[in-house]
């Protein structure tokens, strides 16, 4: 069996949360096979969990000011800054084998992500003890997350609807995190501690490119999921889904404001 | 695992406690064991208002994984577990119990004829 993969370059990020959503939407209707896409940031850009409220702490203005674009995410968790991320969604139902259980699902997929990483001699691994909570999603930690030495490098969250999940992941190559507290209204103790929970892996591994990545990524995947991946393009039902999801939902104030909005019926139907 | 005989079961992994027309739903033992640490639940339907079988009413959130919750019956919201919204984790330590998510008229009671006892529920997970 081959199951998709998709490489969308780089996108704003209203256009990659609408992919995302149109992927999830067409395998759980039965139009496709699972899918891994790959995908980077076009703008540097925030985005947050589903049910997030990052009013009190985004400073929205002042990310306008600075050209830094805001998206609400269709899965869940926290808020984090997309500069120079290497993104990832896959897009599976449970009767492809993904386990019900949501730290299991999360553990099947990252796996695949920790073998892809010790390809290139990094080694990471699941968090144990020291969970955290924190509004800021590289700050927090639980049993779901990997990490490198100690420190997270990576930020991964679910939607699930019917037994299909939506699983969003992005590895911070190079993130900023100046620029990143900036944009935040983070007291003193949270904005240190931050800075000791938090790693880029590309400052850490000069050899780690966005290419070799994501080739060492599909290989992995295929390991784990014991099938291939064959590289194909949206097809025109998710081309034109993806459309209105980003022209009524993602790009709306009213769903990034709100996190109990409900867009109109026609784009709500799907999540 | 626990499933208790005098509830009704759906295939989202909710029971249903019966009492003439009125029904009080709540997330199975299996669904809170399945979702982890619950940190987040919004129910989008006042009491009063109108929900038909299937209808999205309501989100869920745990590990950074967001699931929807249906209303399993026809019927009017009669009450929402204002301390359940307060104080999620209630769900994963009294599923049964304390961590009830909300109430229903029910208006369809045809539709609970079609809902699972314990041991066709127990079967369904099996086949899962």
């Amino acid at each position: 069996m081959r199951w998709r993969f998709i490489d969308s370059g780089a996108l704003i990020s209203s256009e990659n949360m609408s992919i995302d959503e149109a992927i999830f939407e067409a395998h759980r209707l039965g139009y496709t096979l699972p899918t891994l896409r790959i995908y980077s940031w076009k703008k540097p850009a925030i985005s947050f969990g589903r049910l997030q409220d990052v009013r009190k702490i985004l400073n929205f203005d002042y990310c306008e000011s600075q050209g830094i674009e805001v998206v609400r995410r269709p899965t869940g968790g926290r808020i984090i800054l997309h500069e120079n991320d290497f993104s990832y969604s896959f897009i599976i139902s449970r009767k492809f084998g993904m386990p019900s259980s949501i730290l299991k699902s999360y553990r099947l997929v990252c796996s695949a992500l920790i073998d892809a990483l010790k390809s290139f001699g990094i080694k990471t691994e699941f968090a144990s003890g020291g969970h955290f909570k924190h509004e800021i999603c590289l700050g927090s930690l639980n049993d779901a997350d990997i990490v490198y030495k100690g420190r997270k490098f990576a930020g991964n969250a679910q939607f699930w609807k019917e037994g299909t999940l939506l699983h969003q992941g992005t590895i911070t190559l190079d993130l900023n995190l100046n620029l990143f507290k900036s944009l935040l209204n983070l007291n003193s103790l949270e904005s240190k501690d931050i800075d000791e929970r938090i790693v880029s892996l590309s400052q850490e591994i000069i050899s780690l490119t966005r290419d070799s990545l994501k080739e060492a990524l599909i290989k992995s995947f295929a390991q784990t999921f014991k099938v291939e991946f064959s590289k194909e393009e949206l097809s025109d039902w998710e081309v034109n889904r993806s459309f209105v999801l980003n022209n009524f939902k993602y790009r709306s104030s009213e769903w990034t404001l709100f996190r109990h909005f409900k867009p109109l019926e026609y784009v709500s139907n799907v999540c | 695992m626990k499933f208790p005989l005098g509830l009704k079961y759906t295939k989202y992994h909710q029971w249903v406690r019966v009492e003439n027309n009125r029904a009080v739903i709540g997330l199975t033992n299996y669904a809170q064991d399945a979702l982890g640490n619950i940190v987040y639940i919004f129910i989008s339907k006042a009491a009063g208002l109108p929900v038909k079988q299937g209808e999205v009413i309501g989100e869920i959130e745990s590990m950074k994984a967001v699931s929807l919750i249906n209303s399993p019956l026809t019927g009017k919201i009669l009450e929402v577990n204002e301390v359940v919204v307060l104080s999620p984790s209630l769900i994963n330590e009294d599923p049964y119990e304390k961590g009830w998510l909300f109430s229903i008229e029910v208006s369809e009671s045809d539709e609970v004829l079609s809902l699972m006892d314990a041991e066709k529920y127990r079967c369904f997970l099996n086949e899962e």
